[in-house]
């Protein structure tokens, strides 16, 4: 008796690790993408205008960006202004420099596009590399910069971690199926006895496989509860760390728990898992004759 | 009530356990089966009950033919039999009441039901004041008389005992016999294998002997 619970109360712990792990992964998982997807909705193209521009030649450029497919808002950032955010930014590093013709014309004025919001991160990459091969063939426009290499950089990376994670939360999976398949294993082998009378009274097989059933998928549920209650501890901590010591990185206020849904989804998955191994098992060594084997 | 015809069973390499059995028992019959171990007694039983299927022949036990049903009914069919075994078969961790409960817990019976049917057959097998305990802190004979009332609590229509008397002291032996007894004065067929013969020619009841998995006396009444 004591050996099957040990066995269980191992069986429920390892099982809560492995889930612990996957919604780890699956909470990374889902906030790099939302990492890149607020990025992306930041990202601006910055064109800079050539300095001979007349001021309709730039009104008629900025009125052309408007009417451009993808383009949320047109902000044109004279030469004046341009500089006098540079000086207020170089304030502390530079505290003499001031408002001259000559710096005034090293300044150069510029045009910042910031995109719509598309569906996914992805998209808003190419819509932006696509604008600025756009932008870039406007008579007018200088230069054009858009941050584009680091964003896909970290797109690849996210799209690899992600692929790393579901492979992990796969094997994990795997695992705890087999895990708790080997709990419920010793469990009908401890009750076989058991078993063997049921089946002489006239116990149904889905009467017998039941218990073993909903104990599998208690355990999954109740694993998946503990694993979540770890995740969200281990969530806040992160987060009060990236608050209040890390705070150059607004990490904080864009990472998010899982809804509400995501966390159901995940008890449902677990509760499954817990199910799928004991009917597994089950499949296996009930067959309904087990009284059979005995001699009477 | 319980029908064989031509009934054979045959394991690997030519072992035969039961040759062209042929055998009837009557509804409320009380009939001994006799003979010496490895005779086939218990493949008998195992056919009865339907914990094993004949290799041909027909065994028709309470009007079903047991060939013919598949899983759930033959899960069904052991709901209206009763079987007593030699090692008794409770289980360790129920109480007395709730091993006598379990067919009825099985049928799906409500509990206010199940409550008053084992109440009652605990009183006639004298075990009421019992029913809280565990079995191995019982008798044997104490546990094969829960064992007893549990096959009848459901009060099936056969009840086939294999040795009941097997693990017990001649007085406990003629205890269970009597109880049996009992059972069939209410209509239940019974259908007793055994190695007392004093207790068979005592109680001068019908008598089956099977010999090398054929019955040699008492096939048909």
């Amino acid at each position: 008796m004591n050996r099957n619970r040990f066995l269980k109360i191992s069986t429920f712990l390892i099982t809560a690790c492995c889930f612990t792990i996957m919604a780890s992964g699956f909470l990374i998982g889902l906030n790099l993408k939302k990492a890149i997807g607020f990025w992306g909705e930041n990202l601006e193209i910055v064109g800079y205008l050539d300095h001979s521009l007349s001021n309709r030649s730039r009104t008629e450029i900025v009125g052309r960006l408007k009417t451009m497919e993808h383009v949320r808002k047109v902000d044109y950032v004279s030469e004046e202004r341009s500089f006098n955010e540079f000086v207020s930014q170089s304030a502390s590093l530079l505290p003499g420099l001031q408002l001259d013709q000559d710096m005034l014309s090293i300044a150069p004025a510029s045009i910042v596009i910031t995109l719509q919001d598309a569906a996914n991160p992805n998209e808003n990459l190419e819509n932006i590399a696509h604008l600025a091969s756009e932008i870039e063939k406007i008579e007018g426009i200088q230069e054009v910069s858009y941050s584009s290499d680091i964003i896909q950089k970290f797109s690849s990376l996210t799209t690899v971690t992600a692929v790393v994670l579901y492979i992990m939360g796969f094997i994990l999976a795997i695992s705890s199926i087999l895990i708790i398949s080997n709990s419920v294993h010793a469990s009908i082998s401890h009750r076989r006895e058991e078993i063997e009378i049921l089946e002489l009274i006239g116990a149904t097989p889905w009467m017998i496989r039941k218990p073993f059933l909903q104990e599998a998928g208690a355990i999954g549920i109740i694993a998946g509860v503990v694993a979540l209650t770890i995740c969200k501890f281990i969530f806040a901590k992160v987060t009060k760390i990236f608050s209040t010591q890390i705070t150059m990185v607004r990490i904080s206020e864009n990472i998010d728990f899982f809804s509400t849904g995501d966390c159901l989804m995940f008890l449902l998955i677990a509760a499954g898992i817990g199910t799928l191994a004991a009917f597994l098992c089950l499949n296996a060594i009930n067959n309904n004759w087990a009284a059979a084997k005995r001699t009477v | 009530m319980i029908e064989l015809s031509h009934v054979y069973k045959t394991y690997s390499e030519n072992i035969h356990a039961l040759k062209n059995i042929h055998l009837f028992i009557d509804k409320s019959e009380f009939v001994y089966l006799t003979g010496p171990s490895g005779a086939g007694k218990s493949t008998l039983f195992k056919m009865i009950s339907a914990f094993d299927l004949p290799t041909s022949g027909q065994v028709k036990v309470a009007g079903q033919i047991i060939s013919d049903l598949d899983k759930k009914e033959i899960a069904h069919f052991r709901r209206k039999i009763g079987v007593v075994f030699q090692d008794f078969r409770l289980i360790r961790h129920k109480t007395i009441f709730e091993n006598v409960a379990l067919p009825l817990v099985v049928k799906g019976e409500r509990n206010s039901s199940i409550t008053k049917k084992v109440s009652e057959v605990l009183d006639q097998v004298g075990l009421y004041t019992k029913k809280e305990q565990f079995p191995e802190f019982i008798s044997g004979g104490e546990q094969q008389r829960t064992a007893i009332a549990r096959a009848i609590v459901h009060q099936p229509g056969v009840l086939v005992a294999d040795e009941p008397t097997g693990n017990l002291d001649p007085q406990l032996s003629e205890e269970i016999m009597d109880l049996l007894e009992k059972v069939c004065a209410r209509g239940t067929t019974v259908f007793v294998a055994t190695h007392n013969h004093e207790i068979v020619h005592r109680r001068k009841k019908r008598t089956i002997e099977i010999k090398d998995g054929s019955i040699v006396a008492g096939g048909i009444s």
